[in-house]
């Protein structure tokens, strides 16, 4: 008796594990939303050609909305792009809330959705990919930037489509601050660290020679001398092929170009500003002094 | 309750296994206060169960502590099982509510079983959630951030939580008073990993995290989601089978810690059928229960256990 209710038990578990659910789900790749009046979604599912599209009053409704244009059960657990225009935060909040969005998704800002497809058809999703294995722009998720408009500066930078070209935008959820220069993309794909092969290609009189990093460690130290912020950063590049001289001023030209672009310029805060200055013994006020001291602050940078 | 067959080991690792099935399901955001506050709460119930550890004579806990005690342990595995439906919820998985009713159920046929397989099974899991635990941060060495940890956060929140998580503490006594020498080896045991190596997770996972300090509620399958390994640990993996089995036998032990011991030969079999369905009852008044009830509920029985033997002579048959 008792094996046989086992056995129930066990069997009956198993038929609702969902094998039957998962097979009827589908699985979006990309996503694309777009915040105005309305929220409007387009959405391609995984191994299709087509793309789905709907509208909603609001960024929780998205999912139903595009399930009931779909006539089946979506998962975004396999989203390969997630493509933003206009409004970031409210978006990225809800569908991260409400448990829709993995952390780990890749995210984008785009200036128009309505070119959704043409942007696709160019495979921009492998060519973000790239950007961000060479170190072209920093590894930009749907975790980092949620986290980072959740921090005390509330300002945050996302990869973003202009005029065809991959950038950087600095974003504070709402509206686009400043496109960051191809230096200053490198410099923070520098502090992000998570590039796997760092090459560019910099000018020797009028020669132009490749250069390879191994590694380049940052060192951050942060100190308030009276109202001002003085952030020091010490770069130790590991050059794997090119001139090793010319690798370090080309890092630290980066590295300045991003401060300056992102930092004071903005006040952005992508690279753990926030808690480094933590670190450092550095009390963080509310987030407009956050931003003025970000502002005012001065940046000291050094390659050995 | 009668323990003289069981090893400190397996006392231990069902006290982990309470431990680990509670940590898998929590939705405390992981951040360096909340590792802080594990830590000192480690040693401060450490310095509570001190005078069980130095006392020579048996331990004897009164009639109705012990029914006290029995009662909490309703109140733990009911909370076990709201957090096992909690994290299926947070996983994604279909048919929670139906697949955690059907898991009470194997947990009534679980506490039925020889009381061997339950003790045999958690050295079993807990070697497995051991290794598991061993593999997670070899992927994610190269990815983890020293400055993530001085994200801001409270650490009495943490510290709370963590009063609440291991409310298991309470039993300890009764484990004690059944098991002298295994019981006291057990809680240092347990006293010792929970101290240590919980924190060293919980720091891992805010190295991973930054700044996203939790996910669908649950800060551990956001580890597992920034851990860049194979799809074998993930979330759809070892990690969901081995949360969903420490909260199995969590749920099991607290149950057979209430009937008092072997629930054959108990004289409250009668309820054994009705086990689940109180579980699950209080499953729904303990959703609305905070960290600060079930937290304060263990140490005031602990230190009911710890004032009460005093005045009680030692039974006959302990003598």
């Amino acid at each position: 008796m008792k094996r046989l209710f086992a056995i129930l038990c066990g069997c009956s578990t198993i038929l609702l594990t969902g094998c039957t659910d998962i097979r009827s789900r589908r699985y979006a790749d990309i996503l694309a939303v777009t915040s105005g009046k309305e929220y409007s979604a387009s959405l391609r599912c995984d191994g299709e050609e087509t793309w789905y599209t709907a509208a909603a009053a609001a960024p929780k409704l998205l999912p139903t909305a595009l399930e009931n244009e779909l006539g089946a059960q979506l998962s975004m657990g396999h989203l390969g792009l997630l493509m933003l225009q206009g409004d970031t935060l409210e978006p990225l909040t809800a569908l991260l809330d409400d448990g829709q969005l993995v952390p780990t998704c890749p995210v984008l800002l785009c200036p128009k959705t309505s070119q959704v497809e043409r942007f696709v058809d160019s495979n921009l999703a492998a060519q973000l990919q790239r950007s961000m294995e060479t170190g072209l722009l920093p590894r930009r998720t749907v975790g980092d930037v949620y986290g980072d408009l959740r921090s005390a500066a509330r300002i945050t930078l996302l990869p973003c489509l202009v005029e065809d070209a991959l950038t950087l935008a600095v974003s504070d959820g709402a509206q686009t601050l400043a496109i960051l220069s191809e230096d200053a993309c490198r410099g923070a794909a520098l502090l992000c660290g998570r590039w796997d092969h760092f090459a560019f290609v910099e000018m020797r009189g009028a020669s132009p020679e490749t250069i390879r990093l191994k590694s380049c460690k940052c060192k951050l130290h942060m100190e308030q001398k009276g109202e001002r912020l003085v952030l020091s950063v010490e770069l130790s590049p590991e050059v794997e092929s090119g001139d090793a001289e010319l690798a370090r001023t080309a890092v630290c030209r980066m590295l300045r170009a991003y401060f300056q672009e992102a930092v004071t310029d903005c006040a952005a805060d992508a690279c753990f500003l926030e808690e480094t200055a933590l670190r450092c013994g550095i009390s963080i006020p509310d987030t407009a002094a956050w931003r003025a001291l970000l502002r005012d602050a001065e940046i000291q940078v050094t390659a050995h | 309750m009668t323990h003289s067959k069981y090893s400190a080991l397996e006392l231990t690792s069902l006290l982990l296994i309470c431990r680990l099935a509670r940590f898998f399901c929590c939705d405390t955001p992981y951040s360096a206060a909340f590792a802080r506050g594990i830590f000192v709460t480690g040693i401060l119930q450490a310095a509570l169960l001190l005078p069980i550890f130095l006392r020579k004579q048996p331990w004897v806990t009164p009639r109705i502590t012990r029914w006290l005690v029995r009662g909490f342990a309703l109140l733990l595995g009911a909370e076990a099982a709201a957090d096992i439906y909690r994290f299926l919820c947070d996983a994604d998985a279909p048919h929670p509510a139906l697949t955690l009713m059907l898991l009470l159920l194997t947990v009534l046929y679980v506490v039925s079983l020889p009381r061997p397989a339950i003790y045999h099974a958690a050295v079993f899991i807990l070697v497995a959630a051991a290794i598991a635990f061993l593999l997670l941060p070899l992927g994610g060495l190269s990815s983890a951030r020293l400055v993530s940890l001085w994200t801001q956060s409270t650490e009495t929140h943490g510290f709370l939580q963590e009063w609440a998580l291991s409310a298991e503490l309470a039993l300890i006594p009764m484990l004690c008073e059944a098991q002298p020498q295994a019981g006291k080896r057990a809680a240092v045991a347990w006293i010792a990993v929970r101290s240590i190596l919980l924190p060293l997770v919980v720091l891992f996972g805010t190295m991973q995290c930054g700044r996203l300090q939790a996910w669908r509620n649950n800060p551990f399958l956001l580890l597992l989601a920034r851990v860049p390994f194979s799809d074998a640990l993930r979330t759809d993996g070892l990690w969901l089978m081995l949360a969903i089995a420490c909260g199995l036998l969590a749920v099991a032990f607290l149950m057979g810690c209430f009937c008092g011991g072997d629930l054959r030969t108990a004289p409250h079999m009668r309820f054994a059928g009705f086990l689940p369905l109180i579980a699950l009852t209080i499953l729904f008044i303990m959703r609305n229960c905070n960290e600060i009830l079930l937290g304060s509920m263990s140490l005031g029985l602990t230190l009911l256990q710890w004032v009460c033997p005093r005045s009680i002579p030692p039974r006959k048959e302990q003598q």
